[in-house]
């Protein structure tokens, strides 16, 4: 069967959005394809009924699928072998990785809730519906990330002070 | 919770940076995603049926392990009979390996849980409920119906086996299922024990007839001849006795060959030997003396002369014609044995008023015979009073496409209510419940997991 309109137009125009989001779910970028992959594979069976506003959907299945995948890791023995993976040259390049170790740590619903409030931008109703809980919910697994993020990373120089901001 | 901060969806700006770059085929995608979609349906409807299969065939194990036993008795108990005697559906347990005394026996309409083959079945003498037999041994042909000693406590069977020849079958009728006949067993019912008897017979017994005269059972069969097939053949009779006490098992003697108990009815320690018109009575191993009828009774399966416990007298089903099998109700029969030995003449059998019956089947005291009435929809037993022609519904048969063979002292039992049938249902009726069921439970959880995901 050949693809469906839009679901092709979809991927082309959103895979980078999405590949994005997912690195910062998972933390390594060959995980992050695999999400991406596994994702939109997810979605393949319902794409006709969400084809004319698959952003939602398409999102929540990506974080449930990372829930899912983190849940399988943890019972399966890790090798302790696999070496962190390096980020490109960058100057921030030391920073970087202490915000991606620190959003490693997080449990991954949590680490959900921060992508998708201050990366992706939602509002916390919609992270709620998102990720199937209550709003309260939301703000107070925001308010715990970001309080274990100010102890794990250095503060930013400049930063505004305020209650989500990572400066001390 | 304020706007993002600033420096928080910069760091997580610049570290999304690094993410991989695009390059998904969406074509490939789509075909992984259509392929996965038909695995997971295709693994969804196996389960279903796999659900569906599993309590089919669980479903008659697990009742046979939750259903109470028939309780046995003392031998000192008498019989009892229930107003409604009920052959068991398919899918109802089995009776355990010693059952007890049984009431009557008789071949079910149909098969037994999935096999196709009718078995036999039993009506417990103590509780009244109906069960199956298991008689992995016996024969189950028709014409190879158990006999139950008067007190039930025993049932004599044609045991089936191996033989070291086959009956050639030209026309193809022998029955896959069911090996040919090699010599009868006895079922103790109240210990379970089995003994059996085997002839040694090369390719099969052709039977003639069982009964029992008290403890001793009598038995005729012969060998089928070199030239016999499947079907048809002929053999030499051997009529040989079995003293179930002291197990002494030996050929009749010539004065007793002639027998014939195909339509052995009920006697006092022992059974009536009808032959045309001439009758006596067997009693252990030795028959009595002969006496002549003024009439013919009817002497088929069904339907047997049978004596008093007082040995007086003798009734059964009026046959007008002897040369033609009638199975309709005709008048029953009554005459006096003392008065057979009387030079002046054969016994005289009357009728009782008007009452007409399909069978005898017994007495239920020295005045009370009981026979078989039917109507459209119904058969029952009746308890006639031959001196006063006086009829009394005594049990129902229902559902018992096949008549049972009641023991002789089960007829003189007090009428108990039936137990009510257990909790037997048809596990393709429960598989398919549970296929309905766990299909629906796997359609719900698809469409809410569904609208949550699309909420």
């Amino acid at each position: 069967m050949s693809t469906p309109e839009g679901f092709a137009e979809f991927v082309h125009a959103r895979q980078g959005a999405l590949l994005r989001t997912a690195y910062l779910l998972t933390g390594h970028a060959q995980d992050a394809e695999d999400l991406v992959q596994t994702t939109l594979v997810k979605v393949v069976p319902q794409w006709r009924r969400i084809r004319d506003n698959p952003e939602a959907y398409v999102r929540r299945t990506m974080v449930n699928a990372n829930v899912s995948r983190w849940r399988r890791r943890r019972w399966r023995e890790e090798s302790t072998d696999v070496l962190p993976e390096p980020l490109a040259d960058a100057p921030d390049h030391a920073e970087l990785l202490a915000v991606r170790s620190a959003l490693a740590a997080l449990a991954p619903r949590q680490r959900a809730v921060l992508v998708l409030r201050y990366y992706e931008g939602l509002s916390e109703a919609e992270i709620a519906a998102t990720l199937g809980i209550a709003p309260g919910t939301v703000k107070s697994q925001a308010r715990d990330g970001l309080a274990r993020l100010r102890q794990a990373l250095p503060a930013h120089d400049g930063a505004e002070e305020g209650a989500g901001s990572l400066s001390r | 919770m304020p706007a993002p901060p600033a420096d928080v969806a910069d760091r997580l700006e610049r570290l999304a940076a690094h993410a991989p770059a695009g390059g998904i085929d969406p074509e490939a995608v789509w075909t992984h995603g259509r392929r996965r979609q038909r695995v997971r349906l295709g693994a969804a409807l196996a389960s279903v049926v796999a659900v569906g299969l599993l309590g089919a065939t669980a479903t008659p194990s697990a009742l046979r392990l939750v259903a109470p036993p028939v309780a046995t008795t003392r031998d000192a108990d008498p019989l009892v009979l229930p107003d409604r005697v009920r052959e068991p559906g398919r899918w109802e347990p089995p009776f355990q390996r010693a059952p007890g005394p049984l009431t009557a026996i008789a071949l079910s309409s149909e098969g037994y849980g999935w096999s196709r083959n009718p078995v036999w079945w039993g009506v417990s003498g103590v509780t009244g409920e109906s069960r199956f037999l298991r008689l992995s041994d016996a024969s189950s042909e028709i014409e190879h119906r158990p006999v139950l000693s008067a007190d039930g406590t025993r049932l004599a069977y044609w045991l089936t086996g191996d033989t070291p020849e086959t009956l050639p079958d030209p026309d193809d009728l022998r029955d896959d299922d069911m090996d040919p006949v090699v010599g009868v067993a006895v079922l103790d019912l109240r210990s379970g024990e089995t003994r059996r008897w085997e002839t040694g017979t090369p390719r099969g017994l052709s039977t003639h007839g069982i009964a029992w005269a008290g403890s001793v059972l009598w038995w005729s069969a012969g060998d089928w001849d070199d030239g016999s097939v499947v079907g048809s053949g002929s053999s030499t009779m051997v009529t040989r006795t079995w003293d179930t006490l002291t197990d002494r098992r030996q050929r009749a003697v010539r004065a007793t060959t002639e027998v014939d108990f195909y339509a052995a009815g009920p006697a006092p320690d022992g059974f009536v030997d009808l032959s045309g018109r001439s009758v006596r009575t067997v009693t252990g191993i030795q028959p009595g003396p002969r006496a002549r009828l003024d009439r013919h009774l009817r002497e088929q399966d069904w339907s047997r002369p049978a004596v008093s416990p007082d040995g007086a007298r003798i009734a059964g089903i009026e046959e007008p014609d002897p040369s033609v099998v009638l199975d309709g109700p005709q008048a029953v029969l009554v005459g006096d044995l003392q008065r057979v030995d009387r030079p002046a003449g054969p016994t005289v059998l009357r009728a009782i008023g008007g009452v007409e019956a399909e069978a005898v089947l017994g007495w239920r005291s020295e005045r009370e015979v009981v026979v078989l009435t039917s109507v459209p929809g119904r058969r029952s037993l009746s308890v006639v009073d031959v001196e006063t022609g006086d009829q009394e519904h005594l049990t129902d048969l229902s559902g018992a496409v096949n008549l049972p063979h009641f023991a002789a002292d089960a007829l003189a039992g007090d009428v108990v209510p039936a137990p009510d049938a257990p909790f037997a249902p048809d596990p393709r009726l429960v598989g398919f419940g549970l296929l309905v069921a766990a299909f629906a439970a796997w359609r719900v959880a698809v469409r809410v997991r569904g609208r949550r995901e699309h909420a």
